[in-house]
């Protein structure tokens, strides 16, 4: 399934949460949502899932507008942090509802996961520990079947084992029967390498783009000599840059993978979860200012 | 449609504690009536039943959009399945609480006469009209009754979500001072001489006349809701 991003702009009062963010997402594949906290990224899934409306632009799953669009939004799945299910309902009662809302329910599949994460058919889900309730949507959302899953940070207060057998599931399943799964996480350094399509949000607007190799390519750290760094950055994007005594440090995103590295400057290929880092401290800084 | 009856099951599974208490705590109330009645024959004892429905399915509907619109949407439903939904839901509830009525209702009528209970007086509203008429006819009043004010209630709960509590306690203030101003212009006579003059059929049709309206308001206010209420 594509979705189909343009000029998407969504205001609350006088502050912009997403501003004019346009791309488009080929399915099937496993795409990493990232930005940091405040960054638009539960706000965009709210509008992909048809649970908020734009204030302008448009979003679309295969040409179709998703906002009051019940036929379309039964191939949606999205499972959030939390408030995901009734209070007073047991986890047998969650299935049968699973069952009716989604047309590609896998009973089968949610049985065995159920045993997985030791969880039981006659648990409430108002006396279940949040891991305990955090399995239960990972389980909704594998076994929904939905042609796009979107999970935005589905794992609070699971422990890291029960985290690593999201993330086998993950793979497993979409293997299996390819789909979109969005999965939205801080945990990135865990997750990455999941992900074959990266979307980073900041300050509202997409950033970057690009399949999860590209971008530990094409994004490097240069360390080295103001006037040899500034040559090498030329007209790249510099996404954050520091300096400690004489060594100046930026971080910069090609358009193309280098080829070569300059003399006097040393390149490391940086990490997503230091990505997301240095874009919070740029966030902090601009505060600051 | 299994959207539908998904909504349905989701929103019984999320109200149907709070009816089976209400239920159990209404139905003892009135069986206790009885029987102080029959060991109480000097009292005259009043039964409240379907006030007590009255206030509880207006309690209830002033919390289902803050109980259910976020977890529907999010399984998919778009907002008008939401308000089919919703209505829906709010019917069949008038229509148990009413069917529970009836049948505490009879139980108490049918222990009066087998026991010659007098000081028991259980209203219905059948008694505005023609006391011969059936419990079953009374049922049906009931239900339009309660479906009413569970409309009312709905109209209540969207002025708090969409204009959070300023904009719904702004709303419940023009509605009492519409109420006070009615006094002094002595409308309620007139409504109650309109009221006692008619007959059940009309009675039933403007009650749910009104729940349509109402609805119809509902849905109008609700056709871009968010999942975001305006109190978060």
């Amino acid at each position: 399934m594509n979705i189909n991003v343009s000029q998407l702009t969504k205001q609350y009062r006088e502050r912009k949460v997403l501003d004019e963010v346009s791309f488009t997402l080929n399915g099937p594949a496993i795409i990493g949502f990232l930005g940091h906290n405040g960054a638009g990224k539960t706000s965009f899934l709210n509008i992909l899932a048809g649970l908020v409306a734009t204030s302008s632009g448009t979003i679309e799953i295969n040409g179709e507008p998703v906002f009051n669009n019940g036929e379309l939004m039964k191939q949606v799945c999205l499972i959030a942090e939390t408030g995901n299910f009734p209070l007073h309902v047991t986890v047998g009662q969650v299935l049968t509802m699973n069952k009716l809302f989604f047309p590609n329910w896998n009973e089968e599949l949610a049985e065995d996961l159920l045993l997985q994460f030791s969880l039981s058919k006659r648990d409430k889900i108002k006396n279940m520990s949040k891991g305990m309730v955090s399995a239960l949507g990972i389980i909704t959302g594998i076994a929904s079947g939905a042609p796009i899953t979107i999970f935005d940070e589905p794992y609070i207060g699971m422990d890291a084992s029960g985290r690593q057998l999201f993330y086998e599931l993950l793979v497993e399943q979409h293997a299996i029967e390819p789909r979109t799964f969005i999965l939205s996480t801080h945990l990135i350094d865990e997750a990455s390498n999941l992900f074959e399509d990266v979307l980073i949000m900041h300050e509202g607007k997409l950033i970057i783009h690009q399949p999860y190799d590209d971008i530990q390519a094409n994004i490097v750290k240069a360390k080295g000599k103001k006037e040899e760094l500034e040559a090498y950055i030329a007209d790249n994007k510099v996404i954050h840059r520091s300096q400690f005594m004489n060594e100046h440090t930026a971080v910069v995103m090609h358009n193309e993978t280098p080829i070569a590295t300059p003399t006097g400057l040393k390149l490391e290929s940086i990490k997503l979860q230091e990505l997301m880092i240095l874009l919070s401290k740029n966030k902090r800084r601009e505060v600051k200012q | 449609m299994n959207q539908i009856k998904g909504g349905l099951y989701a929103l019984f599974l999320s109200f149907k504690r709070d009816f089976y208490i209400f239920t159990a705590i209404n139905t003892m109330f009135l069986l206790l009536a009885l029987i102080m009645g029959m060991l109480l024959p000097d009292i005259q004892i009043i039964t409240i039943g379907i006030f007590m429905v009255g206030i509880f399915t207006f309690i209830i509907s002033m919390k289902l959009l803050d109980r259910s619109l976020a977890i529907l949407l999010r399984y998919g439903l778009d907002r008008n399945r939401y308000i089919a939904v919703a209505s829906g839901f709010m019917l069949l509830w008038s229509l148990a609480n009413a069917a529970v009525l009836f049948v505490i209702n009879a139980v108490i009528l049918f222990f009066t006469k087998q026991f010659d209970v007098v000081s028991v007086v259980v209203p219905r509203l059948t008694m505005l009209y023609d006391d011969s008429l059936s419990l079953a006819v009374n049922y049906v009043m009931d239900a339009s009754l309660i479906f009413m004010l569970a409309m009312i209630g709905m109209l209540i709960n969207v002025m708090f979500y969409r204009y959070g509590a300023v904009g719904g306690y702004s709303f419940i203030g023009i509605i009492l001072a519409l109420l006070f101003i009615g006094m002094p212009l002595k409308w309620y006579g007139h409504l109650i001489d309109g009221l006692l003059s008619w007959n059940a059929g009309l009675f039933i049709a403007t009650m749910l006349g009104l729940a349509a309206t109402i609805l119809a308001i509902v849905w109008a206010m609700t056709r871009r809701v968010s999942t975001i209420s305006a109190n978060v």
